[in-house]
């Protein structure tokens, strides 16, 4: 069944949506009350934040955009050191869309959300004229566990981990676009369990974040900004699959640059990187976690190549913009 | 004679590269012949002679002064003005005085006939001296720190002359009369290879290299790192220890002779070998052959002849050498010793040296002869900072002081003021951090060296280049420059052209105002201005720098627009295609440099570019091989239609003929034929310019034209129809000319 303008109206059309698509998958105490706004107990300082999601296609391998949807916004609390507790779920909906597809949408940020441990306690649906398409905006709010975390908290010495193989949600999705079949899956997943895991066994972290759009090499650039450092990077050191590496390759892609949505670095003092990197690697989502490089005296982001070179890693400008004569 | 009567005085301002090769003793030689009394000076970088004598001695004077140069030094213009003074009663020569005119360095000199003369007497007291100069050779730019140009302004401060040395700095007839870098035995600097010294140290050297040991050796512009090019299992550890060089190696003969028995050498080949800037040639090569690790299967060897001392004992004994530049992977050029020093390599048998300090690191320049005249592919020792005058604007801008950024790769920036344009030595691809420190620090140095303060910066349009970066953070009024505009304008810089000229520009990349890939561009420039004109017709390729490198990415990119897909053998292509056909991380190219590459992979001649350039040079060669056994070439064409107005060259033709006759033709004709066809397509692209815009110049620029046989077919082509054509003679035509262009944009836009 399709979604005409007619479930966007406010009437009956619009509540069998909520009630046979939202209410069903996310299924909690709070949202079934349907009050105009939910009412939530919380423990101390909060983290709380806003992320929209546009992605095409809507399904791919290893996720969909609920999924993303629900993981982004987690994630993102995360790195606040802020254990996810709320989630609201706006959707905008272009006519013409299937039911089924917002139901599986639905039932995917269930099932994320359940993961993460965080309940979906408000939402929303507006249908506007188009082509099907689906997009999803979702707030959150997280208990802060830890305080003082910060991109700016960063300090010389400190040592840089990331959590797994670069690359990855970015190739899917250009794989899918282009209609390619390989075995590359999108990195899409909550990283809940890892940062608790950091934080219970004492590691003091001293910056984390998610490492999306604009891949590992926007993140590091803000890091030395925000920090007023200088990073240093390794080019043997990065994790990425061999599957990525080789579809890279063939397109001029560099991984550095594409986008993740189930990674994160975390900067925490040389003293505990080994501990943590054991850490990072036992957690869910970090088998192949790394050391990737350390903050140090002066400012951007420097690569040591492989063949013992040395390239300044600027933020992305124009995409695949060569350079060489 | 009535002395009273006829004696008068000039002012006489002599520019032109007159600074550290023995110019002002040399005036008072003139001047002790012809009677005159007065002075000489330096004021920054130009001579000012007072001349007092009669008319007539005056006018000999004069004439002898400007008929002179071009050997020891060179006068570019001479300024003369008549002026009130007392009688004087001597000539002498006066302390330096730096204020703010012009500053002339000279670039290093290799050492003279007479230096050489005086090595080889067994009685002459600098018999064998590695480091044996005059005031007509010696280095200069490496080790200058400051003008005016005297001892204690250069690395041969830390060096106290001896009495005997002194002697003959102080006396006005000797070569050495103000030789600032005067030095024997007794006061260094000194040979030193382990504790030995001298004649020791050099015995030992030889003897390493004479059993296949690898060294390194200091040279003027910084190391070299020395072996035989003979050995092929030392070639290769030499190759190790620079880290996946894959560049023929260039080579070091004791003379003419000695290269004769390895390559071709023409007339021309043989004054640029023996010019002062003493260049790597690239000749062909022929006879004899060195190990396949020395020249990589290329058919040019990079020939050079001796310019230091120290190199003429050791090729004198050894032979052939291979000398090239000690760096490692991409990195700048070696030139303090305790890094070279602390260099733990296996493969690195030992370092000969000298505490001479080099004060600032250059490359060895390479050159190539075309059309019969040198071409610089890469300008640097012996060359820089020699500046490329800029006449008209002499005068007009008078203030205006200019930096220019260049590109990116083959990077050179330009410093101008008052006429003057210096580009800087050669610093290479500002990817690598260390080599764009180098640029950065350079740019203090020589602007500091010159005292040049811009007032404004140009830069190339890319938004990634690393150079643009630096000009835009300088914090002065900023200008940016299209590529292939550049490139044009920097031949209309050195012929002091103002258009209109149709500019044909070939390279691999450059950024287009229209956001896309440029490098078969045909622009119309004129003063400040440039129209596109024509170009190779867009086709979609993938992005990133190491898809460039790519020739059988690039090729299937070609053979995907043309619709020719069954030609290609590539597992890739299903993921090309769906790249190119999605439009995910692709670019729309219209490079010539790139088509070169295609065309190598589609003769199955070679399929990725280890090194800048490799692809074109190994189709070259077939070409080259083909023209030598007399092959004809098999007919190729372009396709031309018109869009908007602007012509677009389509490649399909020349494409499909390939992909038909590769595996029957000779690979040789097919290559040829190419080289053929795309002067055959200039040629047709500038006659129908020329008969809708009535434009007769033609300007060629870019590193394709490096590439000798299309260049000489196209120049033999365009003449023959009465075009009048430049190309670029004091600046390469790849890269290396970027800024000088950008200078004359700049100026013609404030002018
Ligand atoms: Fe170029
Ligand atoms: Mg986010
Ligand atoms: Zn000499
Ligand atoms: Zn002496």
């Amino acid at each position: 069944m399709k979604i005409d303008m007619a479930y966007g109206s406010g009437g009956k059309q619009t509540s069998n949506l909520i009630n046979d698509i939202f209410l069903k998958n996310f299924d909690n105490a709070v949202l079934a009350k349907m009050e105009d706004s939910a009412v939530l107990k919380v423990n101390g300082k909060i983290a709380y934040t806003t992320d929209s999601f546009v992605v095409t296609p809507i399904f791919f391998r290893g996720g969909d955009i609920g999924k993303v949807a629900v993981c982004g916004t987690v994630n993102d609390l995360l790195m606040m050191g802020a254990i996810p507790k709320y989630l609201t779920a706006g959707f905008i909906i272009e006519e013409g869309a299937d039911m089924e597809t917002i139901d599986q949408i639905a039932q995917s940020m269930s099932q994320a959300a359940r993961e993460a441990k965080v309940k979906i306690v408000a939402g929303d649906t507006k249908v506007i004229e188009g082509k099907g398409g689906v997009y999803i905006n979702t707030s959150g709010i997280g208990e802060i566990k830890t305080n003082g975390i910060s991109i700016s908290n960063c300090r010389k010495g400190d040592v840089i981990l990331l959590s797994g193989n670069l690359g990855e949600h970015h190739a899917a999705i250009m794989s899918h676009r282009m209609g390619i079949e390989n075995t590359i899956q999108s990195d899409c997943a909550p990283l809940r369990s890892m940062v608790k895991n950091l934080l219970d066994n004492n590691i003091k972290v001293h910056c984390m974040r998610d490492v999306t759009r604009g891949g590992l090499a926007t993140v590091l650039n803000e890091v030395s900004k925000s920090s007023s450092c200088g990073v240093e990077i390794y080019e043997d050191s990065l994790p990425v699959s061999v599957q990525v590496r080789g579809f890279c390759d063939i397109l001029g892609l560099d991984p550095l640059y594409m986008a993740n949505e189930g990674k994160m670095i975390a900067v925490i003092p040389k003293s505990q990187a080994k501990k943590a990197l054991a850490i990072m690697q036992k957690s869910r989502y970090g088998s192949n976690a790394a050391i990737i490089g350390k903050i140090v005296e002066g400012s951007g982001v420097i690569m040591t190549t492989a063949l013992k070179g040395s390239r300044i890693i600027d933020i992305l400008y124009g995409e695949g913009l060569p350079r060489i004569c | 004679m009535d002395k009273e009567q006829n004696v008068i005085t000039k002012r006489i301002k002599v520019f032109g590269m007159i600074q550290g090769v023995g110019f002002r003793p040399l005036v008072f030689r003139l001047a002790e012949k012809y009677e005159i009394h007065g002075t000489v000076r330096n004021i920054g970088g130009i001579v000012e002679i007072i001349a007092q004598a009669a008319e007539d001695n005056l006018s000999s004077f004069l004439y002898d002064l400007r008929s002179n140069s071009g050997d020891e030094y060179e006068i570019v213009h001479i300024l003369v003005e008549e002026i009130n003074e007392n009688i004087l009663t001597e000539f002498k020569i006066i302390k330096s005085s730096s204020d703010h005119e012009v500053s002339i360095i000279p670039p290093d000199l290799p050492v003279c006939k007479k230096c050489q003369n005086e090595m080889d007497a067994m009685e002459n007291r600098r018999y064998q001296n590695p480091f044996i100069s005059c005031t007509a050779c010696g280095p200069r730019y490496t080790i200058i720190e400051k003008l005016p140009y005297d001892r204690d302004h250069t690395s041969m401060e830390d060096f106290v002359m001896c009495q005997s040395c002194n002697k003959e700095y102080t006396d006005a007839h000797s070569r050495r009369f103000h030789a600032q870098t005067i030095s024997c035995y007794d006061c260094g600097p000194y040979a030193i290879m382990n504790e030995l010294k001298d004649k020791d140290a050099v015995k030992e050297a030889v003897n390493i290299l004479n059993s296949g040991g690898i060294l390194a050796v200091k040279g003027i512009g910084g190391y070299h790192f020395v072996c035989s090019p003979m050995i092929e299992e030392t070639v290769l550890n030499l190759r190790k220890l620079k880290g996946r060089e894959e560049k023929p190696f260039a080579v070091m003969f004791e003379n003419i002779k000695s290269i004769e028995e390895y390559c071709i050498v023409s007339k021309e080949e043989k004054d640029i070998l023996e010019s002062k800037a003493r260049p790597i040639v690239l000749l062909y090569t022929k006879g004899k052959s060195m190990a396949e690790a020395t020249g990589k299967g290329g058919i040019y060897c990079g020939a050079f002849l001796p310019y230091t001392p120290l190199q003429i004992l050791l090729t004198r004994n050894l032979g052939p050498l291979i000398m090239t530049s000690a760096n490692l992977s991409g990195k700048p050029i070696i030139k303090d010793d305790d890094i070279i020093l602390n260099l733990k390599s296996p493969y690195l048998n030992g370092v000969l040296y000298h505490k001479r300090r080099i004060v600032r690191s250059v490359d060895d320049s390479v050159a190539k002869v075309i059309d019969h005249k040198p071409q610089l592919i890469r300008r640097s020792r012996g060359y820089v900072p020699y500046p490329v005058f800029l006449p008209k604007w002499n005068k007009e801008n008078t203030d205006l002081e200019i930096f220019a950024a260049g590109s990116d790769l083959k990077a050179a920036f330009c410093l101008y003021k008052k006429g003057s344009a210096v580009v800087s030595q050669y610093f290479g691809d500002l990817e690598e951090l260390s080599v764009l420190e180098e640029y950065k620090s350079s740019f203090r140095d020589l602007s500091s060296l010159l005292q040049i303060t811009p007032d404004l910066a140009i830069c190339d349009l890319h938004p990634n280049y690393h150079s643009a970066g630096y000009a835009k953070n300088l914090g002065i009024p900023l200008i940016t420059v299209q590529h292939h505009h550049a490139h044009i304008a920097s031949v209309m810089a050195e012929f002091d052209l103002e258009g209109p000229v149709i500019g044909v520009a070939f390279d691999g990349t450059g950024y287009g105002s229209d956001g896309n890939i440029w490098g078969g561009e045909f622009l119309i420039c004129e003063k400040s201005e440039f129209k596109r004109v024509a170009h190779l017709q867009y086709t979609p390729m993938l992005g990133g720098d190491t898809s460039m490198a790519d020739a059988k990415k690039t090729a299937t990119c070609f053979l995907l627009k043309a619709g020719l897909l069954p030609e290609i053998q590539d597992d890739r292509v299903p993921i090309i295609k769906g790249a190119v056909e999605n439009n995910i991380n692709t670019v729309l190219s219209s490079s010539m440099g790139r088509l070169f590459d295609a065309v190598s992979s589609i003769l199955s001649i070679c399929h990725e570019n280890r090194y800048e350039g490799e692809c074109a040079a190994m189709l070259e060669k077939e070409a080259v091989l083909a023209l030598r056994k007399g092959i004809k070439p098999e007919k190729v064409t372009f396709a031309l239609k018109e869009n908007n107005g602007i012509i677009e060259i389509d490649p399909k033709p020349t494409l499909k003929t390939l992909c038909e006759l590769r595996n029957s033709a000779d690979k040789g004709s097919l290559a040829l034929g190419f080289h053929y066809g795309v002067a055959d397509v200039i040629l047709m692209v500038c006659e129908l310019i020329r008969n809708k815009q009535s434009v007769n110049t033609v300007a060629l620029s870019g590193g394709v034209f490096q590439n000798t046989v299309l260049s000489e077919r196209v120049l033999k082509l365009l003449r023959e129809k009465g075009f009048l054509v430049y190309v670029n003679m004091a600046v390469p035509p790849n890269d290396g000319c970027i800024s000088l262009g950008q200078t004359y944009i700049g100026l013609r836009k404030n002018g």
